[in-house]
């Protein structure tokens, strides 16, 4: 038997998981081969080592300072009712009524100017006459939330936000750099191909490359884009997406999309 | 004295009774507190990064599915931030670094020395694998539990495991603790 396979049967054996003919299969010949019963000495104490680790006892600082943390929060998030009475008599003014009808009447009408006449703004901008929510960049917040991942350090801000349909997986990339930084979605071309990737803020030291189940983005300064995908299945499957900085990954996470 | 479920304290912290969160806070904290521990190898870090985890979880409960179990919405949370954190502050790893806090007052400095090489051990492993091994034999999680954790495949996290052992197997053959 190779050494793997050995190996493998072995942490099997220690799981619990073998039938009982496998069991005495494996035990005799483990007693016949004598770097075998090394193999199971080791493994064994693999286990026995971690499961021997001792757990401390959380200091009561610990649960005082999160509840302190969780308390401070809801008081900032809690409005002021005190001036409620004067915001009241201030609304009941003809000038200011009339003023905010008329600033609501505009915007409302700039809103259904937006919706009808989206094509006006995006086909210029989308040649291709591109479906989807990147005609109507509005609706990414009615898609389906996947995650918003979040990396921070000095040189580096990074934001991937994650949005997705039964047809489609809406990315929204927003990278802020010093230095070249490379930003890498992964993912199996059994379950999403790349549709299309819309530059929304970029410059010429940009570069954008697409393979087979990646995407790849070079970029220094703040850029942003938008990366389509189509859909293909509707389980459960992963996105990764990692940081690159000198070719040394800083940085990598998963986002789960079809919840 | 019944003790509530999880998903009905859950509930009742989306409804605005921050006193159940209290109850989970006690019912997890030491679990992920140690998981923590063991993964970033130094206490004071691990008592911030799980006041962080058990912050971030309740801010983001609102968003919690319950067809998900919450001790495993709180481990993906909780490696997450977790690997966030080492991702952003490596770290030279020697003994003398961690300095976790010895728990067993009756520990023999023979084990304490054994324990401290094996979290050595630990920390040559990148943090992912670590994660699952922690997972699997510190926390006691099943093969099905660490794949909901890390949403993954069981198959994904019976192969990632095996690397996972084997790596931590050599090196605790270089460090002399087999």
């Amino acid at each position: 038997m190779k050494e793997k396979k050995i190996i493998k049967e072995i942490y099997r054996l220690l799981d619990g998981e073998l039938s009982p003919g496998e069991r005495e299969e494996l035990e005799r010949y483990i007693a016949g081969h004598p770097e075998a019963q090394q193999l199971l000495k080791q493994c064994e104490n693999v286990k026995y080592q971690l499961e021997s680790l001792p757990k401390s006892e959380v200091v009561p600082e610990v649960k005082a300072a999160i509840l302190n943390r969780i308390n401070t929060e809801q008081q900032i998030q809690q409005p002021d009712w005190t001036d409620v009475k004067a915001v009241q008599d201030f609304w009941r003014r003809p000038v200011v009524r009339f003023g905010f009808m008329f600033v609501t009447g505009l915007f409302a009408g700039f809103f259904l100017f937006s919706i009808f006449k989206t094509d006006i703004f995006y086909s210029k901008n989308n040649p291709d006459n591109l479906k989807g929510t990147l005609v109507h960049p509005r609706s990414f917040e009615e898609l389906k939330a996947a995650d918003l991942v979040l990396f921070e350090n000095a040189q580096i801000k990074a934001a991937c936000d994650v949005r997705y349909s039964p047809d489609n997986v809406e990315i929204h990339l927003d990278i802020a750099s010093d230095q070249v930084l490379t930003t890498i979605l992964e993912f199996e071309t059994d379950n999403f191909s790349v549709y299309n990737i819309q530059p929304l803020i970029t410059n010429t030291q940009s570069t954008t490359l697409v393979a087979s189940g990646s995407v790849n983005i070079n970029t220094v300064g703040e850029n942003k884009y938008i990366v389509l995908l189509y859909n293909k299945k509707s389980h459960s499957n992963n996105i990764y997406f990692r940081l690159l900085q000198d070719g040394r990954e800083i940085y990598k996470n998963s986002i789960m999309v079809n919840k | 004295m019944i003790l509530k479920d999880d998903s009905e304290l859950v509930k009742e912290v989306i409804q605005g009774n921050t006193s159940s969160y209290e109850v989970l806070i006690e019912r997890y904290q030491k679990t992920i507190f140690n998981m923590v521990l063991r993964m970033v190898g130094e206490a004071e870090n691990a008592k911030d990064i799980t006041q962080d985890i058990f912050v971030k979880a309740f801010e983001k409960i609102h968003t919690f599915k319950f067809n998900f179990r919450f001790f495993s919405w709180l481990y993906r949370i909780a490696l997450n931030e977790t690997i966030n954190w080492i991702k952003r502050n490596p770290r030279m790893d020697s003994l003398e670094n961690h300095q976790y806090l010895q728990v067993v007052e009756t520990e023999s400095e023979n084990q304490e020395q054994q324990h401290k090489l094996l979290q050595s051990s630990l920390m040559q492993i990148p943090e992912n694998y670590r994660a699952l091994l922690l997972l699997k034999y510190y926390c006691g999680l099943s093969y099905e539990e660490i794949a909901e954790v890390k949403g993954i495949s069981v198959k994904k996290v019976r192969s990632r495991l095996f690397t996972a052992r084997e790596q931590l197997r050599k090196i605790l053959e270089n460090n002399g603790l087999q």
